[in-house]
């Protein structure tokens, strides 16, 4: 064997011991948290549900509530009212989808198909209402 | 941790609990952490780097397809990682491992290192400025003393690949020797080789 053996083999006899499972493992648990967020709970869930339930209500309101004050013969502030309820539907959305989403990440529903049914749920809320608008907007200048 | 128990740990580790894996770590630990320190990481870096090892090791879990030995999988992670570091690390600061670890107390014990001569660390050094293709076959043949098949299993290679990569580094090696150190590795030079 050649002294280049010799120098290389060298290393071969050094054993280390470390202790390092406590550290390993805090950082495992970490991670493994990072990768299933924490379910939340029975109360959270129901303030979460509420305050769903609470902004589709305000959407219908708003709806109904046009509808109702539509006439023929206030034609500006009939594009007026669209133009504010557009706005305000905006907002209303974005706070349905953000707190489905929350739902969502919390239960079954972070599946790709609960994502698309709780997506398709909300789209055909808004198309539903949408419809029932143009059917009584109708209605009214039918009058 | 025998062979079964192991398995079933990584079953429950991949369904979710993360506990067994701290068996894993048990076991392999002084593992991991003695080929770190024979592949150039001082005593102060070295449960920095076992630490990430087997945080690699944790997420790369799936991965594991359990045809070879889960020590075999650990090497190849742990070689790669540590290679990867001093590279990276050489490129960046012209810093060894150890330079970047925070001096602190630590809980490392090393047998065996009193024996390391100025020359064996020398080629050491010179080893890890070979190709990453020649490094590695050289370090798992001698500083791990591993079998030309068990190399050829770690590194996913066939064994004559292996063959040829370890006596092509190891005649890269010496030129590089003789070329940066000539006082020390003289032998090497030809003129002392046909002599």
């Amino acid at each position: 064997m050649s002294r280049l053996d010799d120098s290389l083999n060298a290393y071969a006899k050094v054993r280390v011991s470390v202790s390092v499972d406590t550290r390993v493992m805090a950082q495992v648990r970490a991670a493994a948290q990072r990768r299933s967020p924490a379910r939340l709970g029975a109360r959270q869930l129901g303030l979460l549900l509420a305050g769903a339930l609470g902004v589709v209500l305000a959407e219908a309101s708003v709806w109904i509530s046009l509808a109702r004050n539509v006439r023929p013969p206030h034609l500006a502030p009939f594009s007026h009212a669209v133009l504010q309820l557009l706005f305000v539907s905006l907002r209303l959305v974005r706070i349905v989808e953000q707190l489905l989403g929350a739902v969502a990440a919390a239960t079954a529903l972070a599946s790709p198909l609960g994502s698309a049914a709780a997506v398709g749920l909300l789209l055909s809320f808004v198309s539903f209402m949408a419809v029932r608008r143009l059917r009584r907007a109708a209605a009214v200048r039918g009058l | 941790l025998d062979a079964t128990a192991e398995r079933a740990a990584i079953e429950q580790v991949l369904s979710g609990d993360p506990e067994p894996f701290a068996g894993i770590v048990r076991k392999y630990q002084n593992l991991v952490a003695s080929v770190a320190y024979r592949m150039g990481v001082r005593r102060t870096a070295i449960e920095d780097v076992a630490s990430e090892v087997f945080m690699k090791v944790f997420t790369r879990l799936h991965q594991y397809d359990g045809r070879y030995a889960l020590s075999s999988w650990i090497y190849r992670i742990t070689t790669n990682h540590v290679l990867d570091e001093i590279r990276k690390r050489r490129h960046t600061a012209a810093q060894g491992l150890d330079d970047l670890a925070e001096p602190r107390d630590t809980r490392v014990d090393i047998v065996g290192d009193a024996e390391i001569t100025e020359r064996d660390e020398l080629v050491r050094q010179a080893l890890y400025e070979l190709p990453d293709d020649y490094a590695r076959v050289l370090i798992l043949k001698h500083f791990e003393e591993l079998s030309v098949l068990e190399i050829a299993e770690i590194l996913n290679l066939p064994e004559g690949t292996v063959k040829i990569r370890l006596m092509r580094g190891r005649e890269r090696l010496k030129k590089l020797l003789e070329r940066r150190h000539p006082e020390h590795f003289a032998e090497f030079a030809p003129a002392a080789r046909e002599s």
